[in-house]
């Protein structure tokens, strides 16, 4: 039985530097994607928070202001 | 006789990961990411941290990419001049078919990812960019006209437009004066590269203007650029980009590349030959620091800005 270290052809090292390269490259990509879906997500979400609180607002405001008017008329 | 054979040859020649990412032109991608970013940071409208590292990733992957299709077509020319025989292509490492695909999905890629991750305008703006560096300069100036490198500088320009596109959704002054520095910098840059580097376009055929018209008229052309640039630069300080601290450097900077431009045009080839070509290799390495400078000192207002220093307000 043979006690020589096996050496890697320079052939197989360059093809692991291409398949890890683009593992890689291939999962940064994946968590970018993640990543980017998230903020958008997120910014989106607190747009139509911010949107929802506004009509919110304003409906109360023309609640109170309908209220205001209907016991105006009440005391006339 | 035996009718086994056995293969023992081994392709050598089969490309690596860096090999790959050597076809996207690495030091020109890092001018791209730079410029990119600095139009992004100094628009007025700020951008979530991870979104503008995203745009900055597929504007540099959309310039590489435009980098490997010009690699592909221009493999013939790349064989031949001594600066270029390294490359990918003439080294025997990738094919042009596998350079062409990996060019143009690249570049679709990069566009798409951009529309995603900004929006149209900017996506637009890559795309076009990727067409004129291609199209309009790789197959068509390059090989046809000596003002190829004026009008292929504007592929190279655009990415702070882009950067800026990314935040504002739009193109304005400001934007396109950054423009405006990075195209008008390209030929002074690139002929005095190409007076010291003689052989090479000659050899292979490019119409450079120091091939087509000779050196004495690639002088004049050089300081005519210079003095066209400089009033550009200078003029961006007073923008809202601009400011005492970009003013007062761009002066600084246009002085000294105007004296750079002014040796060189003194000078005929018997002297620059005698000192083998130092003004003209000096002009080329201060045309880097030039253009990095003025884009370092639009941050730098950008920067101070934040403590109610930078610009005129």
């Amino acid at each position: 039985m043979s006690t020589a270290p096996r050496v890697e052809h320079e052939l197989h090292q360059r093809r692991r530097s291409r398949n890890v390269g683009l593992g890689i490259t291939l999962g940064a990509f994946v968590l970018l994607v993640m990543g980017m879906t998230y903020v958008k997500l997120t910014a989106q979400n607190a747009m139509m928070a911010e949107e929802r609180a506004k009509e919110q607002a304003a409906a109360a405001a023309s609640d109170s202001s309908t209220q205001s008017s209907s016991t105006a008329g009440e005391s006339d | 006789m035996s009718d086994i054979s056995t293969n023992t040859q081994v392709d050598t020649s089969e490309a690596s990961f860096g090999d790959y990412f050597a076809l996207l032109k690495p030091r020109v991608m890092s001018l791209v990411v730079f410029t990119a970013l600095v139009g992004l940071l100094a628009a007025p409208v700020p951008v979530h941290p991870l979104l503008a590292f995203a745009a900055v990733l597929f504007i540099a992957i959309g310039g590489g990419a435009s980098g490997a299709l010009n690699m592909w077509y221009d493999a013939d020319i790349d064989r031949i001049m001594r600066r270029t025989q390294s490359r990918p292509i003439p080294a025997g490492k990738i094919t042009e078919k596998e350079t062409f695909a990996f060019g143009m999905f690249l570049s679709v890629f990069a566009v798409v990812m951009l529309a995603l991750a900004s929006n149209l305008v900017a996506a637009g703006l890559l795309a076009f960019t990727i067409f004129f560096y291609v199209v309009v300069y790789t197959m068509w100036l390059k090989r046809w006209t000596p003002q190829n490198i004026v009008i292929g500088g504007a592929a190279g320009a655009f990415p702070p437009m882009i950067g800026w596109a990314v935040a504002t959704g739009g193109i304005s002054v400001e934007s396109v004066l950054m423009f405006t520095i990075t195209f008008m910098w390209t030929p002074p840059h690139f002929w005095a590269l190409a007076l010291f580097m003689k052989s090479d376009y000659r050899d292979a055929g490019v119409p450079m203007l120091t091939v087509t018209h000779g050196r004495k008229a690639t002088r004049a052309h050089i300081i005519i650029y210079t003095i066209l640039l400089a009033p550009i630069a200078i003029g961006t300080g007073f923008t809202s980009i601009g400011g005492p601290v970009y003013l007062t450097a761009a002066l600084v900077l246009n002085a000294v590349f105007l004296k750079g431009a002014w040796d060189i045009w003194r000078r005929d080839e018997a002297q620059a030959e005698a000192d083998s070509y130092k003004t003209e290799k000096k002009f080329f390495a201060f045309s880097l620091v030039y253009l990095f400078a003025h884009f370092v000192f639009i941050l730098v207002e950008k920067g101070l800005a934040a403590y109610g220093l930078g610009g005129w307000s």
